[in-house]
């Protein structure tokens, strides 16, 4: 049997726990297709990890980590953009990503600079909108635009505090 | 660096001890597991990161892929025994220090 849900994250880590959850309860993650997640009803539970390429490295080199990971035991689900859904049976034992404050600082932070990038890519479009409107020119369209941006930057500070909470309680531990 | 003064974590250390003989990953990981009665374990991200700096730093270096199962295997460098026996005294260092005080009190 499968199921299909939709889901909106704030955070990696959210979403990661409603991924073992779900798998708790038997339903194994199969696939990914933009926010729509496809589960199978399967006994043998897997645990689900999400972990976050680099993406300053090289694809070879982005492609040699994932065939590590892959030779613990692990299979990669899916993968979007630089973000990579492992799995593995529940089986084989506990499986963690980054077992040391320095691996798991490194993976917060590539996040967090991705999240920056984000935030601030739309802000010279938002900028025109703006100049635009305060010029006159304010069809709906340009509020329109400027509400849907004004959302993407609201969700995209929110995903980016509760990284930096995080953050914070790694480095002060 | 000075090998005198480098003090090496936990994980370091056993990655080390774990590649006198040549070792894949998953192999490193089982080992280390082994060795500190699960104490330490070895998360393969982590062990990633740690690899690609101890070869960085040549204490360790990969082996050609074998052709069989095309896993890549690691192996201690002459620069890393070296950085063991130095930890190795240093450790020593420790316990001896730690006994005697503890045996005069």
């Amino acid at each position: 049997m499968e199921k299909k849900k939709f889901r909106l994250f704030f955070s990696d880590k959210q979403e990661e726990t409603w991924l073992n959850q779900m798998a708790a309860a038997g339903w194994q993650l199969t696939k990914i297709k933009g926010l729509l997640y496809y589960f199978t009803n399967q006994k043998p539970k897997y645990i689900y990890r999400i972990d976050f390429l680099d993406p300053k490295a090289s694809k070879t080199k982005q492609q040699d980590y994932i065939n590590f990971i892959e030779e613990t035991g692990a299979e990669k689900i899916a993968q979007i953009g630089q973000w990579i859904y492992f799995r593995r049976s529940a089986v084989q034992g506990d499986f963690q990503l980054y077992s040391d404050n320095d691996s798991k600082l490194s993976y917060l932070k590539r996040i967090r600079r991705q999240i920056l990038l984000t935030t601030l890519f739309p802000l010279p479009l938002i900028q025109m909108l703006m100049t635009d409107i305060s010029n006159g020119n304010s069809g709906w369209a340009r509020y329109f635009g400027l509400g849907f941006f004004g959302l993407f930057e609201l969700f995209f500070l929110l995903k980016l505090s509760t990284l930096s909470i995080r953050l914070k309680k790694l480095t002060t531990s | 660096m000075h090998p005198k003064h480098i003090v090496l974590t936990e994980a370091y250390y056993y990655i080390l001890l774990s590649l006198f003989k040549p070792l894949h990953g998953y192999g490193i990981m089982k080992k280390i597991a082994e060795l500190s009665d699960e104490r330490v374990m070895l998360a393969a991200g982590t062990l990633y990161g740690a690899l690609n700096k101890l070869e960085q730093n040549q204490w360790i270096k990969a082996l050609p892929v074998n052709n069989i199962d095309h896993k890549k295997q690691y192996v201690i460098t002459s620069q890393g025994k070296e950085i063991v026996i130095n930890e190795l005294k240093r450790l020593e260092e420790l316990v001896n220090n730690g006994h005697k005080i503890m045996e005069d009190n």
